[in-house]
């Protein structure tokens, strides 16, 4: 298990790094100057070159990145060049709507799908199973954004009973901060949802056809005994692992969503910075966003393997 | 026998008939569409679904069907070009991983994982953003998203076939490496590719709606869907069939491409097909 955790922990600090190059490379590309876009269009070649070298974009790319490593590694994330505040003062104001936002939808998605996969599963072939299956399908085809979209018709619009976009700070009026993110959350849910349900469903169906779930039913144990706590336990093993991965998806997920709603979270953040040229608050935000998943997606390789023993180790 | 066994299978028959519909929409909206798409008719604006506009005209006076028609053309355009972009160069990397082995196959799989890391729409964001908007670049930037899927699943699926039996003995009767694979390995990954390659083509299009919605992929005065639901959001609340007729292609797509992949699956891949069978 520690060669596994080394070598694990190895590739992470690996991917981590390459993350961070291609990111740097990328924005290097971006068309437009920096300095450029904060003196505007009058400003004198000396001036310009003056910024320049004072937000070090006269130096060489290389000393450019591993200044920002360093940078980065000291917990300074450098200045947005529109707002004129440290990029990560404005990513963790703007946690505030994506991280409540993210969980919700989480919510939302765990518990729509958990049940129904279950239930499905439990009444294979049955209309019942047809109907969520249906709904499975119909939930993977609809794109979030248009979801949310017809929410806002319906609840917004025509009933009044959310807002159809905007925020309001916890801090001023919890109240309405969670009304404003129950449209959107429920929107990126529902995908979630889909998928989940779809994966609970053949979890537990291919769990329920195991020898000891055989086993346990000749020997007379209560049919509710069997489901919840010989078949469920394990079935949900896969399930939370879906749950962990969606993390990135719903995220990424969020860029458009808060769009859509017009809620000041990371995502529309990033969408502005990149609009504004606001190179610094691009790079902050997207490292931020892959770091997490990346992250997510180690821990969870390490949570299943050491709840599956049955997964050998490399 | 293979096409009735096709046509037995619920999904496929569903979501080839959906494909089917919508392919040969996107071919007929370019030489007919009901309306010309791009014509702006000002004394004929935000009419309501009826006999002479079956969807409604939108803010400026434009066909809604015809719109959406050729929105779709656009959708199979961009899922087309994005698929074969993913497809091409990650089964180049994907069987060069699982022929070098080694260093070749670490590289090219922590690069894939990299890519793999971004999420869709953040790394479309980002290329678009480099490129500039367009149908084009969004086509680009959705390919490059599909590489590190193609290429991991060719390695996974041709590293057990370079292991086989007739493999090794056509090493040892001298066939070339890139006989080997255009003759023994390919063939043996198509059905898994095709599978993948339908269900790229779903997320493609939702992709590429995506992109649009945030004014990333096509650009006006063309019709995408993505961009018909963006310039609806403004009007909703007089005029709610501007958000709803695009929004329903969109779904009715994505579902067909998922259903045709669902049913392609269980038809090509036995060993998945048992699974499904007790699933």
């Amino acid at each position: 298990m520690t060669a596994y955790l080394l070598k694990r922990t190895f590739i992470l600090l690996l991917t981590l790094i390459l993350v961070s190059i291609t990111i740097f490379a990328v924005l290097m590309v971006i068309p437009g100057d920096p300095a450029q876009i904060i003196l505007g269009i009058h400003a004198t070649p000396e001036t310009l070159r003056e910024l320049r070298h004072q937000l070090g974009l006269d130096r060489p790319v290389v000393i450019q990145y591993l200044s920002y490593m360093k940078n980065l590694a000291m917990g300074d994330m450098e200045r947005s060049i529109h707002y004129d505040v440290s990029i990560r003062s404005l990513i963790i104001s703007r946690l505030q709507v994506t991280i409540p936002l993210a969980i919700l939808s989480m919510i939302f998605a765990v518990f729509l799908s958990i049940p129904m996969g279950t239930y499905s599963s439990l009444h294979r072939n049955q209309i019942g199973d047809y109907g969520i299956m249906v709904f499975s399908q119909i939930g993977l085809a609809v794109p979030a954004f248009w979801a949310g979209i017809l929410l806002i018709l319906l609840f917004a619009v025509t009933l009044h009973w959310f807002p159809a976009g905007g925020f309001q700070p916890w801090l001023m009026d919890p109240l309405r901060a969670l009304k404003s993110l129950i449209l959107p959350a429920f929107s990126l849910g529902l995908v979630r949802a889909a998928v989940l349900t779809r994966m609970t469903r053949s979890s537990m169906l291919e769990v329920l056809g195991e020898d000891y779930i055989r086993t346990a039913r000749s020997k007379g144990v209560p049919e509710r005994i069997v489901v919840y706590k010989h078949a469920f336990r394990n079935a949900i093993i896969p399930v939370v692992t879906i749950i962990g991965l969606q993390v990135g998806d719903l995220l990424a997920g969020a860029i458009i969503i808060e769009n859509v709603f017009h809620l000041p979270g990371i995502g529309r953040l990033v969408f502005e910075a990149i609009g504004q040229r606001d190179l610094p608050v691009v790079q902050g935000v997207v490292l931020f966003i892959t770091t997490i998943i990346v992250f997510i997606n180690f821990m969870i390789d390490i949570i299943y393997r050491y709840l599956d023993p049955r997964i050998r180790y490399e | 026998m293979i096409n009735r066994r096709l046509f037995r299978n619920i999904s496929f028959a569903i979501g080839f008939s959906i494909t089917l519909t919508i392919l040969f929409t996107a071919l007929l909206s370019f030489s007919y569409t009901p309306y010309d798409p791009n014509r702006m008719n000002l004394s004929e604006r935000f009419q309501s679904p009826n006999g002479t506009h079956w969807l409604g005209t939108d803010q400026y006076g434009r066909d809604i069907f015809s719109r959406v028609m050729k929105g779709s053309a656009n959708s199979i355009l961009v899922g087309l070009v994005a698929v074969s972009i993913g497809m091409s160069f990650g089964i180049l990397l994907g069987s060069l991983a699982a022929f070098y082995k080694k260093w070749v196959d670490e590289a090219i799989m922590r690069i894939s994982d990299v890519l793999y890391g971004f999420p869709a729409v953040l790394s479309a964001i980002l290329i678009t953003s480099i490129l500039g908007p367009g149908v084009v670049n969004s086509m680009i930037a959705i390919g490059i998203f599909n590489i590190p899927i193609f290429a991991r699943l060719t390695r996974a699926v041709s590293l057990s076939i370079w292991e086989r039996d007739y493999v090794t003995s056509a090493k040892a009767i001298g066939r070339s490496d890139v006989g080997i694979v255009w003759k023994y390995i390919l063939p043996n990954i198509l059905s898994s590719l095709i599978v993948q390659g339908t269900v790229q083509f779903a997320i493609a299009i939702l992709a590429e709606a995506g992109l649009s919605y945030l004014g990333l992929g096509t650009q006006p005065p063309h019709a995408s869907w993505g961009r018909m639901l963006n310039e609806a959001q403004t009007f909703m609340g007089t005029s709610s069939w501007l958000a709803i007729f695009p929004g329903c292609a969109i779904a009715l797509a994505v579902l067909g491409f998922n259903l045709l992949g669902d049913g392609l699956r269980d038809i090509l891949d036995p060993k998945l097909a048992r699974i499904q069978g007790r699933i």
